[in-house]
């Protein structure tokens, strides 16, 4: 029954038959992926093998391969020294005065914003001497709340891209700004003023920028007769068109979090790719805190998640209905029914799909759980569903009254993206638009597949292209035009909520003066011939115009927003809608209709939104690339996910390259089973598969799915057929690295089974009321002796710790992309993850809880960091002392004194030490080796990274060169400058002599990845200090040690994880019970072990 | 020195197996000067010079130390990482060389000690054979240590040469 006697339930389970197809599910309680389930060859071989897979790099290929490789390498180098490389322009010139408080390597902050699918997130720009180096969220913006994801802290790493576009392009030919600006002027200014703008079409991305709208009024002032559309692959239309249907116009709704005890995700992936995430997150998280005084009077919210695609949400969820995506309209009917209410068609929809078994359960239970709390509870659909389920969604929230309560709407007046793609292809097919500029995105790659749209836009006379990036679009374009960045310009935006940010530069565009670079509102300014054309005027104009204010209010209230981030009080108008439920019953009746004729064992291919590469925009990001997928864990690759059922029954393996054929359109790609999926589902992340043109990162990583995208089923496309072509393909996934439950290769699986309780504890909210310190009862430590004398520590002013809430991490990954900001971290290409090298300071464990593949009970995800252990198994053994403890008691590296013995990852208990087997700051990341001989020394190989990409390097922190280990430090550098900080102002204002000693406030020193953090999981702080924040979670009972058995006293602790889920799921509470003597304290000594 | 002995002949030894109590054996026989001796003894390596064979099989050893002088600089200039380690597999062919050799070097050693402890006459070329293998093993096991590490060329930190920086090494590590 309990978790650790399963492990010995099982003696057959070592010598058991075993197959790379799912076997017939083994009982283990918690596993960490389906290989580890089934405990394939493929797993252990893995696990248990001293020399890692293609261990040996010489074997393989044959002479003329060498002489191939060698060839064309040493012609490269020629070239690189030949061909003339941009070296950025610089100058020096020091300055002839400082300006006021500015203090040479001090970082400086800017306020400002960047945009995404026109939704603005709030960041802080950290910029030293001049030059951005980190992006952190704005705590006081509404839709980013302090948090950064990590595809907006990759900003930095798109501004120095290498590989974005620096000049302009006509048909191909490098050009130049002045070149463009006298044919615009020509073609704009003259011709098609003239005509006004008759064949003239633009098509835009979706933005809430109040000077593009002021631009866009301009442009069709000067050319009434042209056409605006615009184009979003992730097109939120569903939810528009949705409240359209229940409201009668569109509107943008608000779940509120923070305010509902009961959530229901319909397809919802509230808490990673909706566009106000981190919002959402940290109110959720606000409700699964752990501290009620008394823990009898706990409360958790409880989310429900009905999804055919694990997602981050769905892990997260207390119960999770796995259902095809197209079912869970039927979901949603039998909820609204469930609830009462009614309306025509809902019955009909309800009927569309049956659910059985625990399924059937969850949603009873749903339906118990929104009546009893009617008011407190919130629907949410998902972007990928239908407009009809938005509508019911909308339907259910007024019936049970939580509109106003827990959602809101606002307003929202966007055009639906698929319509306004598809006329512009019409009119572009049918030979109307003659000039067609295109501000942004890349439609040839992601537009509709039924609109052809590469072959419509070549029916153009003349294109234009502005874009950050010279891309597939660009290719077929007329002019490219390089676009700035949004570190290089002026702008604004709007939030989620309707918020203005001002979006501020913070250096100059990185590219010749002759190529100028635009934004979106100078190019459009510039082809309407308006005035002012440069960016910083307009903006100022537009919000001169908005404030109705001019001369020194104005720039007083300038100076006000440009510092804090934001223009207050500009959020949108929260709206009181009515429900129409007879246009709600219509479209449910057409739903169901459409849902009838889909049969229960019919395949359908969901599209996802990516959280790494978004629609494909960021593709060519390395620590994008690089971040494992939070549900699969795969890196610089998205696969065709389905469930292991439907793995099993087609008798496929991981890799194996299957078509998928939808409405006679067919995309190729490589499976990957993921524990959860609904049996009848494929699903694909858009976003991969890109050309050469997206960048050499972007260049083969994953799976196109665009071509099987149609404006008719955008998001799921039902009657889906797979066929194995035969093919295999490699992935490069971390799940199954790192792994601390098997550590010595012999150790069988009832001893992995009793370490796994102990390294992710956890249990439901009733246990812990009973027993709150369920924790602690995981694992008897038998005694407290060290080999070594233990390093003194005591008197130490500082105690520096950490405190990571498994209760609130999502497991997304905005801190180990905020790591390897901060900390200069590598990226290693996939080749080297595949050789488990990857070189992430902070690793995010995934653990699946319950005995069958298809339908875990439950998902644990644990970030892995350096534990700072007090008694470090790694000082031990390091011959050179590079790895000891400061006075603070941090374990620190001394990047200068390692010489790479490697001792101390072998000895860390962890797993958690990275070493830099090549240069690899200094080359380019590889995906694939081949070849005899393929690694060269990087300085023969190329001149180093390039120019650009040095310029993003954080200075305060070292870059490791070759044959250094390297491990999470608690950010050191930050612990330092405020040190510094604070002890300077206690020395100004008199030092000892005034104040006995000097301190450092609770929260002032905030690691980076606690800062990106959206749920406010990790806490940093001194223990020495009684009333901070990590001091007294760490007091917390559920508060645990990671491999605590092994003495090394982490500084790093983790808070206990308790769900809440409304259907009866057993208690991992073990049954290992001292209760009543107490001797299961954490200090059990050795006599009290030996004795019982 | 008064009477005549049977092992000697006109004064000369020519049979030291007879021990004489207070005399020395000679330990050669039938040689007047040093230049016999060097002769007879020089003459089993220099007399009629090396074999073809001795050439080829000569020349593939050296080949073969050539293969691993370029790998090793292949290893140094490139990376620990052309060796195909990981994370939690931190050494692997290096280890695994060093414990191969020291393996052999053992062996040779333990021939060694005991034919010397049971005083077996016959050891000698054994023994010479022996201990060539246990010094050459020990040679390649000592190569690998010193070529593991990630930064070669600071590889004598692990050894205690006294520093103005005053930094030893860590004697409590098995390294």
């Amino acid at each position: 029954m309990s978790s650790l006697n399963q492990g010995e339930e099982r003696p057959e389970a070592t010598g058991c038959e075993r197959d790379d197809a799912p076997a017939a599910p083994a009982r283990r309680a918690y596993w960490r992926s389906l290989d580890d389930l089934q405990d394939t060859e493929d797993f252990r071989a893995w696990m248990h093998r001293e020399f890692p897979s293609d261990a040996d790099l010489l074997a393989g290929e044959d002479r003329r391969q060498f002489m191939k490789v060698m060839g064309a390498s040493f012609a490269l180098a020629g070239l690189g020294v030949a061909a003339c490389r941009r070296i950025p322009e610089s100058h020096i010139v020091p300055y002839s005065a400082r300006p006021a408080g500015r203090v040479p390597g001090n970082p400086v902050y800017f306020a400002s914003a960047c945009e995404r699918g026109g939704v603005a997130k709030g960041v802080l720009i950290k910029s030293i001497d001049g030059r951005p180096i980190k992006l952190e969220g704005n705590p006081d913006h509404a839709t980013s709340v302090g948090a950064c994801d990590s595809i907006t802290q990759s900003g930095i790493l798109e501004a120095y891209d290498p590989h974005r576009s620096r000049s302009v392009h006509r048909d191909g030919e490098p050009s130049d700004a002045s070149a463009f600006t006298t044919w615009s002027d020509q073609r704009f200014g003259i011709e098609l003023r003239k005509s006004g703008g008759a064949g003239l079409a633009i098509l835009a991305e979706a933005t809430g920028s109040p000077s593009m709208d002021r631009m866009r009024a301009d442009f069709v002032a000067a050319f009434p007769k042209a056409t605006w559309h615009e184009w979003e692959p992730i097109t939120g239309d569903a939810e528009r068109a949705g409240t359209e249907l229940a409201f009668g116009a569109s509107y943008r709704a608000h779940p509120m979090l923070d305010e509902a005890d009961v959530v229901v995700c319909l397809d919802a992936d509230l808490l990673s790719t909706h566009p106000n995430a981190n919002r959402l997150a940290r109110d959720w998280a606000s409700t699964r805190r752990l501290d009620a005084a008394d823990p009898a009077d706990q409360q958790l919210s409880r989310v429900y998640a009905v999804e055919g695609v694990l997602s981050i949400t769905g892990m997260n969820a207390d119960d999770r209905m796995a259902v095809r995506n197209g079912d869970v309209a039927a979901v949603a009917a039998s909820i609204a029914l469930g609830l009462g209410v009614s309306m025509n068609g809902l019955e009909d929809l309800a009927g569309t799909a049956t659910f059985e078994g625990r399924n059937a359960e969850i949603l009873a239970a749903m339906i118990r759980d929104l009546k009893a709390n009617p008011g407190k509870s919130v629907v949410t659909a998902g972007g990928g569903q239908p407009p009809a389920v938005h509508a019911m969604a909308a339907a259910i929230n007024d019936a049970l009254g939580n509109t106003g309560k827990t959602v809101t709407y606002t307003a929202d007046s966007a055009p639906s993206r698929t319509a306004s793609i598809r006329s512009l292809a019409d009119s572009l097919g049918a030979g109307t638009v003659e000039t067609l500029v295109v501000i942004g995105g890349n439609p040839v790659y992601d537009a509709p597949a039924d609109l052809d749209f590469a072959t419509a836009m070549g029916r153009a006379k003349e294109t234009v292209h502005l874009s950050l990036r010279a891309n597939a679009t660009s290719a077929v374009s007329t002019w490219h035009l390089p676009r700035t960045h949004f570190l290089e310009s002026w702008g604004d935006v709007r939030g989620y909520d309707g918020t203005i940010s001002v979006v501020q530069p913070t250096i100059q565009p990185m590219m010749p003066l002759e190529q100028k670079g635009w934004s979106p509102i100078e190019l459009l300014a510039q082809l309407s011939g308006a005035e002012p054309k440069e960016g910083y005027s307009i903006v100022r104009a537009t919000e001169s115009a908005r404030s109705r204010t001019t001369g020194t209010t104005f720039e007083s209230h300038w100076r006000e927003i440009l510092d804090a981030g934001m223009i207050a009080d500009t959020a949108w108008p929260i709206a009181t809608p009515s429900l129409d439920a007879g246009r709600v019953a219509g479209g449910v009746s057409s739903l169901a209709a459409a849902r009838s004729k889909v049969a229960a064992d019919d395949l359908e291919l969901v599209f996802t939104t990516d959280a790494r590469v978004y629609d494909g925009r960021f593709a060519n990001l390395g620590w994008l690339q690089e971040l494992p997928d939070a549900v699969t864990k795969i890196t610089w690759d998205n696969a065709l996910l389905i469930s292991p059922s439907l793995y099993k029954a087609r008798g496929l393996k991981t890799g194996d390259v299957v078509s998928v054929k939808v409405d006679g359109r067919e995309i190729e790609a490589a499976v990957f089973p993921v524990p959860g999926m609904a049996a009848n589902t494929l699903a694909i992340a858009l976003g991969w598969g890109q050309g050469a043109d997206a960048g050499p990162i972007a260049e083969n990583a994953g799976f196109d799915a665009y071509p099987v995208r149609t404006t008719t089923a955008s998001w799921i496309a039902d009657g889906a057929t797979m066929s194995s072509t035969g093919g295999t393909y490699a992935f490069a996934q971390t799940q199954d690295h790192g792994a601390m439950d098997a550590l010595i290769p012999a150790v069988p699986l009832g001893g992995i089974q009793e370490r796994l309780p102990t390294l992710v504890r956890e249990t439901n909210l009733e246990d812990y009321r009973t027993h709150p310190d369920f924790a602690k009862h995981r694992v008897h430590v038998a005694h407290r002796l060290s080999l070594w004398e233990e390093t003194n520590l005591d008197g130490a002013k500082f105690r520096w710790a950490m405190s990571v809430d498994l209760n609130t991490c999502t497991g997304c990954g905005s801190c180990v992309t905020a790591c390897q900001a901060e900390n200069n971290i590598p990226i290693v290409g996939k080749d080297q993850i595949a050789r488990g090298r990857e070189m992430h300071w902070i690793r995010i464990d995934r653990y699946f809880k319950g005995d069958d593949p298809s339908a875990p009970e439950a998902v644990f995800v644990q970030p892995v960091t350096c534990m700072q252990c007090e008694n470090a198994p790694c000082e031990q053994v390091c011959p050179v002392a590079a790895t000891v403890h400061d006075k603070d008691g941090l374990n620190v590296m001394v990047y200068n004194r390692c010489i790479g013995t490697r001792y101390c990852s072998n000895n860390c208990p962890y797993k958690v030490r990275r070493f830099n087997w090549f240069d690899y700051w200094r080359r380019d990341p590889i995906r694939e080796q081949e070849g005899l001989f393929a690694v060269k020394p990087e300085y023969y190989t190329s001149g180093g990274p390039d120019e650009w990409r040095r310029m993003q390097m954080n200075p305060e922190v070292t870059v490791r060169n070759r044959g250094v280990m390297e491990k999470c430090s608690f950010c050191v550098q930050r612990i330092n400058a405020a040190k510094i900080e604070y002890k300077n102002e206690w020395a100004k204002e008199g030092g000892a002599a005034e104040s006995p000693d000097w301190s450092i406030p609770d929260g002032v020193i905030q690691t980076s990845c606690q800062q990106a953090c959206s749920t406010g999981s990790i806490v940093f702080g001194d223990l020495n200090d009684p009333k901070s924040e990590v001091s007294r979670l760490q007091k917390k009972q559920v508060s645990y040690q990671l491999l605590e058995e092994l003495n090394t006293k982490t500084r790093v602790r983790y808070l206990a994880k308790v769900s809440n889920p409304g259907t009866p799921r057993k208690a991992s509470h073990d049954d290992h019970h001292h209760a009543d003597d107490g001797g299961h304290a954490a200090a059990t000594t050795l006599a009290e072990e030996v004795r019982s | 020195m008064s009477s005549i002995r049977s092992d000697q002949v006109g004064g000369r030894i020519v049979d030291n197996t007879e021990e004489v109590p207070g005399t020395r054996a000679p330990l050669v026989l039938n040689m007047d000067t040093f230049g016999q001796v060097t002769n007879a003894v020089s003459k089993v390596s220099e007399a009629g010079g090396a074999p073809i064979a001795w050439y080829i099989g000569f020349a593939g050893a050296l080949g073969l130390l050539g293969v691993l002088g370029f790998c090793v600089l292949y290893l140094i200039f490139t990376g620990v990482g052309v060796w195909g380690l990981n994370t939690p597999i931190a050494w692997a062919y290096d280890i695994t060389n060093f414990v191969f050799w020291v393996g052999i070097g053992h062996a040779g050693t333990l021939i060694s000690a005991i034919l010397f402890l049971f005083r077996q006459k016959w050891r000698t070329g054994i023994n010479r054979f022996a201990e060539a293998m246990t010094i050459f093993a020990v040679m390649c096991a000592g190569i690998f240590p010193g070529i593991h590490v990630g930064r070669v060329w600071v590889v004598y930190w692990l050894f205690p040469i006294p520093n103005y920086q005053d930094m030893w090494p860590t004697f409590r590590s098995p390294l």
